[in-house]
């Protein structure tokens, strides 16, 4: 079927890397000047200059016969990503330098130092897993980078990750892999989301994770060489960068290390996260997961008194005040610090009934649904009833929502209880984080940890 | 570390080397389509603009619609709009659907 794309200007060298990596490096391309585009789209009367003004390249771009070569375009050639490079010096320190102007040259870092992968380094770092060198673990978006053990290491020894850390890092990438996590829209959105990563059983306090005060902070290089390890891994082996095919508009809130922590399992008052959603308590599990932002802040830290009930109230007023149901799609992780979670037990909650209070007091009446006109969709109500009919909404909760859309009614701001992800870490006194991400069916995974030959936990 | 040599002395060409390993993830080559030939002209034909949901997409194609209609008043223009908020990776078996609603698209507006 004949047809053009109308992208702006600025996304270029994003569609046509798109269309590359589908296969049909031709597409015709019509571009809008960004500046004007982004400023002329309120209405149909203000982008009427803008469409008489590409109109002439629309009909060309749609009735031009085909050259030779978008007739029978020539394969696509994939560059050999393996092999040795070689980086020559006049010492070590001169090699070193070398070695990081070259790979943030080709790409291939994030703009801090890497550790040299070398193949000594590399194979310590395999020895932390049993498992071998050459298994794929997935297809990394968007390029479709072949993610195999060995890739992974090499970017986990650029990251300064130690070798028994090698474990959290594959599971977290199971995780980013999986069918259900939406990669695609987090490495490429305009959206700039950052992945949030948790750590959760016996192998967090073995590893030296921190979930206490400073945990999504440095000095502690479990965070920050696990949550580095899988920047790089999703960066060189997705085939991402800046301006090319990874169009975050303000770069990510944590670039370098993603949100990466533990949760403090020995001060919960309820079962580690990992068990609530199936694992057994002595497993090790990672879960990766995506925040539209920096996670909002509630309680008084060290600065003004709270109270458990306080901080719920202030999380269902930001989260009903947000204008917003999008009930398809929301997701929220809660990381509530140990005292208050305790406050919050001692007043009867559970993770469960704490989830199924928020999923209550978060329902926006139907006479209130008055979201932004989006997707297409004349009011947020058809927004709705659109979610239903293509599935987004899941199996089971689609009744739900259908009961609530009369007047009267009352529209949950979630699928269901359990999109209310509730963890526990922080310090004493703490703050409490809200992280949210718009994508229910592909928000966040939990993997478990196996295969580590150097820790006492995660071996199975 | 794979690190061969000694630190340089005076009148010593390079003396140390890094060996590393190449970090990025190989890509399968996918198979190569060409794009669908274009028939002359528009004139008769149902031309499908494919809102693909951003904001304002909507507005800039209906836009589009008026000039495409004024031009080529023997041809149907309509509108399809993508679900919402899913990228194409999600929506394997909507893309198809496309081709069933004319003979030709235009898809926009891509950010």
């Amino acid at each position: 079927m004949p047809g053009i794309y109308f992208i702006t200007s600025e996304f270029l060298s994003d569609a046509k890397s798109a269309a590359k990596d589908a296969g049909m490096p031709g597409v015709r391309i019509v571009t809008l000047p960004a500046g004007r585009y982004y400023r002329s789209r309120a209405s149909k009367e203000e982008a009427e200059p803008l469409a008489k003004g590409c109109f002439d390249s629309l009909i060309e771009a749609l009735t031009r016969p085909l050259t030779l070569e978008e007739a029978k375009p020539s394969p696509i050639e994939i560059e050999r990503e393996d092999g040795t490079i070689r980086v020559p010096g006049e010492g070590f320190l001169s090699a070193f330098e070398k070695l990081n102007e070259l790979f943030l040259a080709n790409r291939w870092a994030d703009g801090l130092p890497i550790v040299p992968p070398t193949r000594e380094l590399v194979d310590a770092m395999l020895a932390g897993t049993t498992r071998s060198p050459q298994e794929v673990i997935a297809q990394v978006a968007p390029k479709k980078g072949t993610a195999t053990v060995e890739k992974i290491a090499i970017n986990a020894v650029m990251a300064g990750a130690k070798p028994e850390y090698f474990p959290v890092i594959l599971a977290a990438m199971e995780g980013f892999t999986d069918k259900n996590y939406d990669l695609t829209h987090v490495q490429a959105s305009t959206g700039s989301f950052t992945p949030v990563v948790i750590v959760d059983g016996p192998i967090a306090e073995e590893l030296g994770f921190n979930s206490s005060i400073g945990m999504l902070g440095h000095g502690w290089r479990a965070n920050s060489t696990v949550g580095r390890a899988l920047r790089l891994s999703l960066l060189n082996i997705g085939q991402t960068w800046p301006q090319v095919n990874d169009m975050a508009l303000t770069g990510r809130l944590e670039a370098y290390t993603f949100f990466t922590f533990a949760e403090d399992t020995a001060r919960s008052p309820w079962e580690p996260y990992h068990v609530s959603v199936g694992f057994r308590p002595e497993d090790s599990t990672v879960t990766v997961a995506t925040s539209v932002s920096s996670p909002t802040l509630f309680g008084g830290g060290a600065v003004m008194p709270w109270t458990g009930q306080g901080v719920i109230d202030s999380i269902v007023a930001r989260i009903k005040g947000a204008g917003v149901v999008w009930p398809h799609s929301q997701t929220y992780i809660l990381v509530l610090h140990p005292d208050c979670a305790i406050d919050l037990a001692q007043h009867g909650y559970s993770r469960k009934s704490l989830q199924e209070h928020l999923y209550e007091q978060t329902r926006v009446p139907y006479e209130k649904v008055a979201g932004p006109v989006f997707f297409g969709h004349d009011n947020e109500i058809d927004f709705i009833r659109a979610s239903i009919a293509d599935g987004r909404i899941r199996v089971g909760r689609a009744q739900v929502f259908l009961d609530a859309l009369r007047p009267g009614g009352r529209i949950p701001v979630v699928q269901s209880p359990s999109d209310f992800h509730i963890v526990v870490a922080g310090g004493s006194p703490g703050y409490d984080l809200l992280f949210s991400y718009p994508g229910t069916n592909w928000a966040n995974q939990t993997k478990r940890i196996s295969g580590a030959t150097l820790t006492a936990a995660g071996r199975r | 570390m794979a690190y061969v040599g000694r630190e340089l002395k005076a009148g010593d060409q390079a003396v140390a080397r890094l060996e590393v390993l190449n970090p990025r993830g190989e890509i399968p080559a996918p198979p190569t389509l060409a794009i669908a030939p274009r028939s002359l002209p528009l004139d008769g034909k149902k031309i499908v603009l494919v809102d693909n949901g951003k904001f304002g997409a909507n507005n800039f194609l209906a836009a589009l619609a008026d000039l495409l209609e004024a031009k080529y008043p023997t041809a149907t223009v309509v509108m399809y709009p993508k679900p919402a908020a899913q990228t194409i990776t999600n929506l394997p078996n909507w893309y198809p659907t496309v081709r069933q609603q004319g003979d030709l698209f235009v898809f926009g507006v891509g950010d």
